[in-house]
Protein backbone atom coordinates (compact mmCIF):
# COMPACT_ATOMS: atom_id res chain seq x y z
CA UNK A 1 0.00 0.00 0.00
CA UNK A 2 2.92 2.12 0.27
CA UNK A 3 4.21 1.97 -3.05
CA UNK A 4 4.26 4.52 -5.81
CA UNK A 5 1.00 3.85 -6.82
CA UNK A 6 -0.07 4.71 -2.81
CA UNK A 7 -1.69 7.69 -3.22
CA UNK A 8 -4.16 6.62 -6.34
CA UNK A 9 -4.41 2.80 -5.04
CA UNK A 10 -5.92 5.42 -1.79
CA UNK A 11 -8.43 7.36 -3.60
CA UNK A 12 -9.78 4.40 -5.61
CA UNK A 13 -10.45 2.57 -1.80
CA UNK A 14 -12.25 6.24 -0.67
CA UNK A 15 -14.61 5.76 -3.72
CA UNK A 16 -15.39 2.40 -3.65
CA UNK A 17 -15.79 2.83 0.26
CA UNK A 18 -18.38 6.32 -0.74
CA UNK A 19 -20.11 3.99 -3.51
CA UNK A 20 -21.07 1.23 -1.02
CA UNK A 21 -22.42 3.85 1.48
CA UNK A 22 -24.41 5.94 -1.13
CA UNK A 23 -27.88 4.71 -1.71
CA UNK A 24 -27.97 4.50 1.91
CA UNK A 25 -26.72 7.85 2.49
CA UNK A 26 -28.82 9.43 0.14
CA UNK A 27 -32.04 7.47 1.76
CA UNK A 28 -30.85 9.73 4.98
CA UNK A 29 -30.27 13.16 3.23
CA UNK A 30 -33.37 12.97 1.37
CA UNK A 31 -35.81 12.05 4.18
CA UNK A 32 -34.37 14.75 6.65
CA UNK A 33 -34.48 17.37 3.06
CA UNK A 34 -37.83 16.05 1.54
CA UNK A 35 -35.55 17.11 -1.51
CA UNK A 36 -33.76 15.17 -3.94
CA UNK A 37 -32.08 18.21 -5.34
CA UNK A 38 -30.70 19.05 -1.52
CA UNK A 39 -29.74 15.34 -0.71
CA UNK A 40 -27.45 15.38 -4.30
CA UNK A 41 -25.72 18.40 -2.53
CA UNK A 42 -25.20 17.12 0.29
CA UNK A 43 -23.64 13.47 -1.06
CA UNK A 44 -21.54 15.73 -3.11
CA UNK A 45 -20.00 17.89 -0.19
CA UNK A 46 -19.75 14.72 1.98
CA UNK A 47 -17.58 13.49 -0.82
CA UNK A 48 -15.26 16.57 -1.05
CA UNK A 49 -14.84 15.88 2.30
CA UNK A 50 -13.96 12.39 2.18
CA UNK A 51 -11.80 12.65 -0.75
CA UNK A 52 -9.58 15.43 1.08
CA UNK A 53 -9.99 14.19 4.98
CA UNK A 54 -7.18 12.35 6.82
CA UNK A 55 -8.42 9.06 6.09
CA UNK A 56 -5.57 7.21 7.76
CA UNK A 57 -6.76 8.64 10.96
CA UNK A 58 -10.96 6.83 10.57
CA UNK A 59 -11.54 3.77 12.06
CA UNK A 60 -14.87 2.97 10.41
CA UNK A 61 -15.58 4.72 7.36
CA UNK A 62 -19.24 4.32 7.32
CA UNK A 63 -19.89 5.66 10.49
CA UNK A 64 -18.05 8.69 9.81
CA UNK A 65 -19.76 9.14 6.28
CA UNK A 66 -23.06 8.64 7.82
CA UNK A 67 -22.00 11.09 10.33
CA UNK A 68 -20.77 13.91 7.97
CA UNK A 69 -23.89 13.25 5.73
CA UNK A 70 -26.56 13.48 8.62
CA UNK A 71 -24.56 16.77 9.99
CA UNK A 72 -24.42 18.72 6.65
CA UNK A 73 -28.31 17.41 6.02
CA UNK A 74 -29.55 19.25 9.42
CA UNK A 75 -27.21 22.41 8.40
CA UNK A 76 -29.41 22.35 4.96
CA UNK A 77 -32.60 21.43 6.57
CA UNK A 78 -31.80 24.53 8.72
CA UNK A 79 -31.46 27.10 6.38
CA UNK A 80 -34.00 25.41 3.72
CA UNK A 81 -36.33 26.41 6.55
CA UNK A 82 -36.52 30.15 6.03
CA UNK A 83 -36.64 29.71 1.51
CA UNK A 84 -40.04 27.42 2.22
CA UNK A 85 -41.28 30.17 4.29
CA UNK A 86 -40.67 32.32 1.43
CA UNK A 87 -41.68 29.53 -1.56
CA UNK A 88 -44.81 30.77 -3.72
CA UNK A 89 -47.54 28.10 -2.82
CA UNK A 90 -47.55 24.96 -1.02
CA UNK A 91 -44.07 23.59 -0.83
CA UNK A 92 -44.24 19.96 -1.34
CA UNK A 93 -41.62 17.21 -0.70
CA UNK A 94 -39.88 16.39 -4.09
CA UNK A 95 -40.88 12.81 -5.56
CA UNK A 96 -38.16 10.56 -5.54
CA UNK A 97 -39.22 7.43 -8.03
CA UNK A 98 -39.09 4.22 -5.91
CA UNK A 99 -39.40 1.59 -8.61
CA UNK A 100 -35.89 0.55 -8.34
CA UNK A 101 -35.27 0.67 -4.51
CA UNK A 102 -38.98 0.51 -2.79
CA UNK A 103 -37.63 1.56 0.38
CA UNK A 104 -34.59 3.75 -0.82
CA UNK A 105 -31.36 2.53 0.93
CA UNK A 106 -33.04 1.90 4.20
CA UNK A 107 -33.90 -0.86 5.71
CA UNK A 108 -37.79 -0.55 5.95
CA UNK A 109 -39.47 2.07 4.08
CA UNK A 110 -40.61 3.70 7.13
CA UNK A 111 -40.35 7.82 7.05
CA UNK A 112 -40.69 8.15 2.67
CA UNK A 113 -44.07 8.36 1.86
CA UNK A 114 -45.15 11.77 1.02
CA UNK A 115 -47.66 12.31 4.14
CA UNK A 116 -45.13 11.27 6.66
CA UNK A 117 -42.69 13.68 4.82
CA UNK A 118 -45.06 16.36 4.88
CA UNK A 119 -45.68 16.03 8.60
CA UNK A 120 -41.72 15.72 9.11
CA UNK A 121 -41.91 19.24 8.47
CA UNK A 122 -42.74 19.69 11.45
CA UNK A 123 -40.22 18.59 13.94
CA UNK A 124 -36.81 20.28 14.11
CA UNK A 125 -34.14 19.57 12.05
CA UNK A 126 -32.14 17.41 14.76
CA UNK A 127 -35.47 15.64 15.69
CA UNK A 128 -36.06 14.53 12.30
CA UNK A 129 -32.51 13.14 12.12
CA UNK A 130 -32.83 11.45 15.13
CA UNK A 131 -36.63 10.22 14.45
CA UNK A 132 -35.12 8.87 10.12
CA UNK A 133 -32.06 6.87 11.71
CA UNK A 134 -34.05 5.41 14.40
CA UNK A 135 -37.21 3.94 12.36
CA UNK A 136 -36.18 3.83 8.48
CA UNK A 137 -32.59 2.83 9.45
CA UNK A 138 -32.61 0.72 12.91
CA UNK A 139 -29.55 2.35 14.24
CA UNK A 140 -29.15 2.28 17.91
CA UNK A 141 -29.39 4.76 20.13
CA UNK A 142 -26.55 5.11 21.11
CA UNK A 143 -24.77 5.36 17.48
CA UNK A 144 -27.53 8.37 16.85
CA UNK A 145 -26.20 9.87 19.92
CA UNK A 146 -22.88 9.88 18.31
CA UNK A 147 -24.02 10.57 15.23
CA UNK A 148 -26.06 14.00 16.52
CA UNK A 149 -23.88 15.02 19.59
CA UNK A 150 -26.30 14.71 22.09
CA UNK A 151 -26.63 12.25 24.92
CA UNK A 152 -28.35 8.72 23.88
CA UNK A 153 -31.07 9.36 26.65
CA UNK A 154 -31.22 12.86 25.14
CA UNK A 155 -31.60 11.47 21.79
CA UNK A 156 -34.27 8.41 23.23
CA UNK A 157 -36.43 11.12 24.00
CA UNK A 158 -36.19 13.13 20.93
CA UNK A 159 -37.32 10.16 19.03
CA UNK A 160 -40.49 9.54 21.26
CA UNK A 161 -41.12 13.14 20.67
CA UNK A 162 -41.31 13.02 17.44
CA UNK A 163 -42.89 9.42 17.61
CA UNK A 164 -45.71 11.13 19.53
CA UNK A 165 -46.09 14.06 17.85
CA UNK A 166 -46.14 12.35 14.41
CA UNK A 167 -48.77 9.69 16.01
CA UNK A 168 -50.86 12.34 16.89
CA UNK A 169 -51.14 14.02 14.04
CA UNK A 170 -51.44 10.75 11.86
CA UNK A 171 -54.07 9.07 12.99
CA UNK A 172 -56.99 10.71 11.60
CA UNK A 173 -60.77 10.72 13.64
CA UNK A 174 -62.97 8.16 11.91
CA UNK A 175 -66.99 8.89 11.00
CA UNK A 176 -69.62 8.94 13.68
CA UNK A 177 -71.05 5.83 12.19
CA UNK A 178 -67.88 3.99 12.48
CA UNK A 179 -67.49 5.79 15.81
CA UNK A 180 -71.03 3.81 16.50
CA UNK A 181 -70.46 0.25 15.42
CA UNK A 182 -66.79 0.52 17.49
CA UNK A 183 -69.26 1.70 20.63
CA UNK A 184 -71.56 -1.23 19.87
CA UNK A 185 -69.02 -3.69 19.43
CA UNK A 186 -66.75 -2.37 22.42
CA UNK A 187 -70.35 -2.92 24.40
CA UNK A 188 -70.85 -6.58 23.22
CA UNK A 189 -67.33 -7.53 23.91
CA UNK A 190 -67.34 -5.65 27.59
CA UNK A 191 -70.31 -7.69 28.20
CA UNK A 192 -68.96 -10.98 27.22
CA UNK A 193 -65.70 -10.07 29.05
CA UNK A 194 -64.15 -11.38 25.28
CA UNK A 195 -60.35 -10.12 26.38
CA UNK A 196 -59.19 -10.71 22.37
CA UNK A 197 -62.46 -8.93 20.49
CA UNK A 198 -61.31 -6.13 23.09
CA UNK A 199 -57.97 -5.78 22.45
CA UNK A 200 -58.76 -5.83 18.48
CA UNK A 201 -60.75 -3.28 19.41
CA UNK A 202 -58.42 -0.89 21.31
CA UNK A 203 -55.57 0.82 19.64
CA UNK A 204 -51.92 0.21 21.48
CA UNK A 205 -51.93 3.38 23.79
CA UNK A 206 -56.01 3.00 25.16
CA UNK A 207 -56.92 4.98 28.00
CA UNK A 208 -59.85 4.58 30.24
CA UNK A 209 -61.22 6.76 32.77
CA UNK A 210 -63.69 6.23 35.32
CA UNK A 211 -65.70 9.31 36.50
CA UNK A 212 -67.49 8.29 39.72
CA UNK A 213 -67.50 11.40 41.58
CA UNK A 214 -66.20 10.17 44.81
CA UNK A 215 -69.45 9.01 45.05
CA UNK A 216 -69.69 5.64 43.10
CA UNK A 217 -67.16 2.85 43.62
CA UNK A 218 -64.94 3.37 40.37
CA UNK A 219 -61.23 3.02 39.12
CA UNK A 220 -59.81 6.24 40.47
CA UNK A 221 -56.74 6.03 38.18
CA UNK A 222 -57.17 5.78 34.33
CA UNK A 223 -55.85 2.30 33.04
CA UNK A 224 -53.66 2.59 30.17
CA UNK A 225 -52.50 0.06 27.44
CA UNK A 226 -54.19 -2.47 25.44
CA UNK A 227 -53.48 -5.45 27.55
CA UNK A 228 -54.82 -3.98 30.87
CA UNK A 229 -57.77 -1.72 30.09
CA UNK A 230 -58.83 -5.14 28.16
CA UNK A 231 -58.74 -7.04 31.40
CA UNK A 232 -59.69 -4.44 33.56
CA UNK A 233 -63.25 -4.94 31.55
CA UNK A 234 -63.05 -8.70 31.79
CA UNK A 235 -62.79 -7.98 35.35
CA UNK A 236 -66.50 -6.81 36.26
CA UNK A 237 -67.84 -8.03 32.95
CA UNK A 238 -70.31 -10.74 35.09
CA UNK A 239 -71.38 -9.08 38.25
CA UNK A 240 -71.79 -5.52 36.43
CA UNK A 241 -73.77 -6.10 33.03
CA UNK A 242 -76.54 -8.13 34.62
CA UNK A 243 -80.17 -6.25 34.33
CA UNK A 244 -78.68 -3.47 32.48
CA UNK A 245 -80.58 -2.05 29.61
CA UNK A 246 -78.30 0.02 26.76
CA UNK A 247 -79.93 2.48 24.87
CA UNK A 248 -78.23 4.78 22.39
CA UNK A 249 -76.93 8.46 22.82
CA UNK A 250 -75.27 11.46 22.20
CA UNK A 251 -72.24 13.21 24.07
CA UNK A 252 -70.70 16.17 22.99
CA UNK A 253 -70.92 15.12 19.60
CA UNK A 254 -69.21 11.60 20.18
CA UNK A 255 -71.83 8.44 20.22
CA UNK A 256 -72.17 7.26 23.91
CA UNK A 257 -74.56 4.59 25.63
CA UNK A 258 -76.49 5.42 28.71
CA UNK A 259 -76.90 2.48 31.07
CA UNK A 260 -79.91 1.87 33.28
CA UNK A 261 -80.74 -0.96 35.70
CA UNK A 262 -84.48 -0.83 36.76
CA UNK A 263 -85.61 2.05 34.79
CA UNK A 264 -82.59 4.31 36.73
CA UNK A 265 -80.11 5.81 34.70
CA UNK A 266 -76.38 4.64 36.28
CA UNK A 267 -73.37 5.25 34.27
CA UNK A 268 -72.94 6.61 30.44
CA UNK A 269 -69.90 5.28 28.40
CA UNK A 270 -68.64 7.43 25.58
CA UNK A 271 -65.86 6.16 23.38
CA UNK A 272 -63.40 7.76 21.03
CA UNK A 273 -61.85 6.04 17.98
CA UNK A 274 -59.28 7.04 15.13
CA UNK A 275 -58.15 4.97 12.43
CA UNK A 276 -56.22 3.20 15.39
CA UNK A 277 -59.23 1.99 17.48
CA UNK A 278 -60.36 2.78 20.45
CA UNK A 279 -58.25 5.35 22.06
CA UNK A 280 -60.70 6.17 24.81
CA UNK A 281 -63.08 4.87 27.26
CA UNK A 282 -65.06 7.16 29.31
CA UNK A 283 -67.10 5.40 32.04
CA UNK A 284 -69.08 8.81 33.30
CA UNK A 285 -70.99 7.58 36.79
CA UNK A 286 -70.70 10.43 38.81
CA UNK A 287 -74.39 10.88 40.26
CA UNK A 288 -74.43 14.49 40.41
CA UNK A 289 -73.09 14.95 36.45
CA UNK A 290 -75.80 11.79 35.23
CA UNK A 291 -78.42 14.06 36.87
CA UNK A 292 -77.48 16.52 34.50
CA UNK A 293 -78.01 14.11 31.50
CA UNK A 294 -80.94 12.74 32.23
CA UNK A 295 -82.60 15.84 32.12
CA UNK B 1 -41.39 -7.38 20.11
CA UNK B 2 -41.18 -9.44 17.05
CA UNK B 3 -44.56 -9.97 17.21
CA UNK B 4 -45.76 -6.32 17.11
CA UNK B 5 -43.71 -5.95 14.52
CA UNK B 6 -44.73 -8.28 12.12
CA UNK B 7 -48.70 -7.38 13.01
CA UNK B 8 -47.65 -3.83 11.98
CA UNK B 9 -46.39 -5.44 8.76
CA UNK B 10 -49.25 -7.47 8.17
CA UNK B 11 -51.27 -4.15 8.42
CA UNK B 12 -49.09 -2.47 6.55
CA UNK B 13 -49.56 -4.25 3.36
CA UNK B 14 -52.91 -4.46 3.54
CA UNK B 15 -52.84 -1.09 3.52
CA UNK B 16 -50.36 -0.96 0.63
CA UNK B 17 -52.96 -3.32 -1.36
CA UNK B 18 -55.99 -1.02 -0.59
CA UNK B 19 -53.71 2.09 -1.37
CA UNK B 20 -52.54 0.40 -4.91
CA UNK B 21 -56.07 -0.77 -5.69
CA UNK B 22 -57.46 3.20 -5.27
CA UNK B 23 -54.45 4.64 -7.28
CA UNK B 24 -55.37 2.13 -10.00
CA UNK B 25 -58.97 2.93 -10.23
CA UNK B 26 -57.75 6.64 -10.09
CA UNK B 27 -55.66 6.37 -13.40
CA UNK B 28 -58.36 4.48 -14.73
CA UNK B 29 -60.86 7.25 -14.06
CA UNK B 30 -58.45 9.95 -14.99
CA UNK B 31 -57.91 8.06 -18.71
CA UNK B 32 -61.43 7.92 -19.05
CA UNK B 33 -61.87 11.62 -18.26
CA UNK B 34 -64.53 10.46 -15.95
CA UNK B 35 -65.14 13.11 -13.38
CA UNK B 36 -67.39 11.38 -11.56
CA UNK B 37 -65.47 8.48 -10.87
CA UNK B 38 -62.54 10.77 -10.12
CA UNK B 39 -64.94 12.55 -7.64
CA UNK B 40 -66.61 8.91 -6.39
CA UNK B 41 -62.85 7.74 -5.18
CA UNK B 42 -62.50 10.29 -2.97
CA UNK B 43 -63.39 11.32 0.89
CA UNK B 44 -65.85 13.77 1.12
CA UNK B 45 -63.25 16.17 2.95
CA UNK B 46 -60.60 15.97 0.56
CA UNK B 47 -57.72 18.15 -0.19
CA UNK B 48 -55.64 18.56 -3.44
CA UNK B 49 -52.66 20.55 -2.42
CA UNK B 50 -50.42 21.75 -5.79
CA UNK B 51 -47.18 22.66 -5.57
CA UNK B 52 -46.74 24.07 -9.15
CA UNK B 53 -43.79 27.07 -8.74
CA UNK B 54 -42.16 27.82 -11.62
CA UNK B 55 -44.95 26.24 -14.16
CA UNK B 56 -46.08 27.75 -16.94
CA UNK B 57 -49.48 25.90 -16.95
CA UNK B 58 -50.73 25.38 -13.53
CA UNK B 59 -51.69 27.32 -10.45
CA UNK B 60 -50.33 26.46 -7.16
CA UNK B 61 -52.98 26.50 -4.24
CA UNK B 62 -55.17 24.37 -1.98
CA UNK B 63 -58.45 22.91 -3.04
CA UNK B 64 -60.82 20.88 -0.44
CA UNK B 65 -64.38 19.23 -0.46
CA UNK B 66 -64.51 16.22 -3.08
CA UNK B 67 -66.42 18.38 -5.98
CA UNK B 68 -63.02 20.61 -6.03
CA UNK B 69 -60.76 18.40 -5.24
CA UNK B 70 -62.28 16.09 -8.36
CA UNK B 71 -62.39 18.96 -10.99
CA UNK B 72 -58.98 19.98 -10.30
CA UNK B 73 -57.46 16.54 -10.27
CA UNK B 74 -59.16 15.97 -13.39
CA UNK B 75 -56.93 18.66 -14.59
CA UNK B 76 -53.87 17.94 -13.23
CA UNK B 77 -54.29 14.52 -14.75
CA UNK B 78 -55.72 15.70 -18.11
CA UNK B 79 -55.19 13.20 -20.59
CA UNK B 80 -55.45 13.86 -23.91
CA UNK B 81 -52.87 14.34 -27.44
CA UNK B 82 -49.39 12.88 -26.10
CA UNK B 83 -50.23 12.94 -22.58
CA UNK B 84 -50.32 9.44 -20.49
CA UNK B 85 -50.96 8.77 -16.87
CA UNK B 86 -49.24 5.66 -15.61
CA UNK B 87 -49.54 3.89 -12.03
CA UNK B 88 -45.86 3.81 -10.30
CA UNK B 89 -43.62 3.52 -6.98
CA UNK B 90 -43.55 6.86 -6.31
CA UNK B 91 -41.78 7.52 -2.41
CA UNK B 92 -42.46 3.87 -1.59
CA UNK B 93 -45.93 3.54 -2.63
CA UNK B 94 -48.08 3.67 -5.85
CA UNK B 95 -48.44 7.08 -7.26
CA UNK B 96 -49.42 8.67 -10.62
CA UNK B 97 -47.50 9.84 -13.35
CA UNK B 98 -48.13 12.26 -16.14
CA UNK B 99 -45.90 12.01 -19.19
CA UNK B 100 -46.33 14.38 -22.07
CA UNK B 101 -44.56 12.99 -24.85
CA UNK B 102 -42.40 10.98 -22.60
CA UNK B 103 -41.57 14.13 -20.57
CA UNK B 104 -42.72 13.92 -16.90
CA UNK B 105 -44.51 16.64 -16.17
CA UNK B 106 -46.69 15.81 -13.22
CA UNK B 107 -46.13 13.40 -10.44
CA UNK B 108 -49.19 12.95 -8.05
CA UNK B 109 -49.42 11.09 -4.39
CA UNK B 110 -51.98 10.07 -2.74
CA UNK B 111 -53.35 9.30 1.14
CA UNK B 112 -55.56 6.63 1.14
CA UNK B 113 -58.12 6.89 4.45
CA UNK B 114 -60.70 3.61 4.80
CA UNK B 115 -60.70 3.11 0.90
CA UNK B 116 -60.69 6.65 -0.23
CA UNK B 117 -58.35 9.55 -1.43
CA UNK B 118 -58.29 11.60 2.06
CA UNK B 119 -55.09 13.68 0.85
CA UNK B 120 -53.72 14.38 -2.50
CA UNK B 121 -50.49 15.75 -3.36
CA UNK B 122 -49.18 16.94 -6.92
CA UNK B 123 -46.02 18.06 -7.81
CA UNK B 124 -46.09 20.32 -11.00
CA UNK B 125 -43.12 22.23 -10.30
CA UNK B 126 -40.40 21.87 -13.23
CA UNK B 127 -37.56 22.32 -10.73
CA UNK B 128 -38.92 19.09 -8.49
CA UNK B 129 -38.99 16.87 -11.59
CA UNK B 130 -35.80 17.37 -12.98
CA UNK B 131 -34.95 13.81 -11.55
CA UNK B 132 -37.69 12.20 -13.39
CA UNK B 133 -36.95 13.03 -16.34
CA UNK B 134 -32.76 12.57 -15.93
CA UNK B 135 -32.95 9.27 -18.10
CA UNK B 136 -32.14 6.04 -16.78
CA UNK B 137 -30.42 7.70 -13.78
CA UNK B 138 -31.67 6.65 -10.43
CA UNK B 139 -32.19 9.21 -7.51
CA UNK B 140 -28.22 9.74 -5.63
CA UNK B 141 -26.40 8.71 -9.06
CA UNK B 142 -25.15 12.13 -9.82
CA UNK B 143 -22.59 12.51 -6.35
CA UNK B 144 -19.01 11.42 -6.99
CA UNK B 145 -17.01 12.10 -10.10
CA UNK B 146 -17.64 15.50 -10.18
CA UNK B 147 -20.99 15.46 -11.97
CA UNK B 148 -23.09 18.37 -12.13
CA UNK B 149 -26.40 17.21 -12.06
CA UNK B 150 -28.53 20.39 -13.30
Amino acid sequence: MTGVDGPTADLATAEQQFSAARRRLFGIAYRILGSAAEADDVLQDAWLRWQTYDRSTVRNPDAFLTTTTTRLAINVAQSARVRRETYIGPWLPEPVDTSADPTLGAERGEALEVALLMLLEKLTPTERAAYVLREAFDYPYEQIAEIIGHTPANVRQLVSRARRHLGEERRAPVAPEAQRRLLTAFVAAAKAGDVAVLERLFAEDVISYSDGGGVVRASKVPVVGRPRVAKYHHAFAERFWAGVDVEPADVNGYPAVRLSRDGELFAVLTVRATTAGIDRVLWMMNPRKLAALSA
Amino acid sequence: MSSRRSGRKGRRDADHATHQRVVEALAAASRAQDRDGVRGLLDGTATLWVDATGSDEATPGVVEGADETARALCRVLRPGEGTDVVVRSVNGVAGLVVRHHGRVTGVVSVAVRSGRVATAWAVLSPAKLRAWNRGDQGPGVAATGGDTAV
